[in-house]
């Protein structure tokens, strides 16, 4: 148990690739199995970098709106869920729209399952599956206050792609955090990142 | 934020959420539906008590089975009376009277049959005399339903409503 307002820390730089999060994701009991995290390796043929990525459960959820089905919601505590089984048609969209590419729908199960923050677990205080077994503490899960005592790098909220700016639950620490972090998945096929 | 859009809130909390407008105009609404299919049977009915009915009155039932001279004193003739189901029997007595019965007993639902001189259920043996079609003779208790029998210019005709079985005897 952890005390004080608890948020979310991704630490891509910290991040050695063990896979441990995958595995213990697949654990939770709101999961049923199917592991919700993206272990990423960035570039493999110049760098052993790899990047995890959890829901940023964002402000104005995209997926949500996205929903033709009224199938994704978000609880008072700024969770945003993965759909509910009766309502989800497996359509995608939430697919294509999240910029962070978090939701899957997994072909056989025809739902979405995202990360939900493990909130049979985090709902009553305790960490997400992920944040528990990560080695480097690249996936923290602790109180906010106590997170710029820890880490030399900032935690960092808001996101800009294209026109859009995304506020999110979950951070991403990152050394400057003075300006929003440009996700315009165009400008970076470009090469203008 | 288009007027759809709060019908399909995000946020969990806000789902299923009813306010207090939406509620009055809920209430308004099925208030005046109710009205308005109250006021539409009101308007449809038949105006008032004592007044002239045309086209409700009621249409003589009669119904036209056999022609006289085809059915000779002693003998019966089975028909149908509006359902296929309702099976009657019509019996031209001896003394030349007729007489027309459902053909249903009325101990198991058998058909009973003319035998020259009264209605007999083969199944159980019971008798029915022929003159009100009541029971003298094994299980039946009571009477066989009888039908209004009329005979017109050499027509054999049924007056009126087939009778419920099961008249005490």
């Amino acid at each position: 148990m952890v005390g004080g307002e608890l948020g979310f820390f991704i630490d891509a730089q910290r991040c050695i690739g063990c896979r441990s999060c995958v595995a213990a994701c697949g654990e939770c009991g709101t999961h049923r199995g199917h592991p919700m995290i993206h272990l990423d390796e960035l570039d493999r043929s110049a760098s052993t970098q790899t990047g995890p990525t959890v829901c940023m459960h964002c402000e104005d959820p995209i997926c949500a709106m996205s929903c033709p089905a009224d199938a994704i919601k978000r609880t008072e505590d700024g969770v945003v869920h993965a759909s509910q089984k009766p309502r989800c048609v497996a359509c995608q969209n939430c697919e294509l729209s999240c910029p962070f590419g978090v939701p899957i729908v997994l072909p056989g199960l025809e739902q979405m399952l995202k990360c939900d923050l493990c909130y049979d677990r985090s709902s009553i205080g305790l960490k997400p599956m992920c944040a528990t077994v990560c080695p480097s503490q690249a996936l923290l899960f602790a109180p906010r206050h106590e997170v710029a005592a820890m880490r030399n790098a900032q935690p960092l909220r808001e996101f800009q792609v294209g026109s859009l700016t995304i506020r999110t639950r979950t951070a991403v620490m990152v050394p400057d955090p003075g300006t929003p972090l440009n996700l315009d998945a165009a400008l970076l096929i470009e090469g203008g990142f | 934020m288009p007027g759809w859009k709060s019908l399909f809130p995000v946020d969990l909390a806000e789902e299923g959420r009813l306010s207090r407008r939406e509620f009055a105009r809920f209430l308004a609404l099925v208030s005046a539906g109710f009205t308005g299919g109250i006021g539409y049977l009101m308007a449809r009915r038949k105006p008032l008590d004592g007044a002239p009915e045309t086209a409700s009155a009621p249409r003589p039932r009669e119904l036209r089975v056999a022609r006289a001279e085809d059915v000779t004193p002693g003998n019966s003739w089975l028909f149908t009376y509006r359902e296929p189901q309702d099976r009657c029997i019509l019996v031209h007595l001896p003394d030349g009277r007729w007489r027309a019965y459902r053909q249903t007993c009325t101990h198991l639902g058998c058909a009973v049959r003319w035998d020259g001189s009264g209605l007999q259920c083969p199944c159980h043996n019971g008798y029915f005399e022929a003159d009100q079609g009541l029971p003298v003779a094994g299980p039946p208790t009571r009477a066989l339903s009888r039908l209004e029998v009329a005979v017109r210019d050499g027509e054999v005709w049924i007056l009126g409503d087939l009778p419920k079985p099961g008249g005490k005897a």
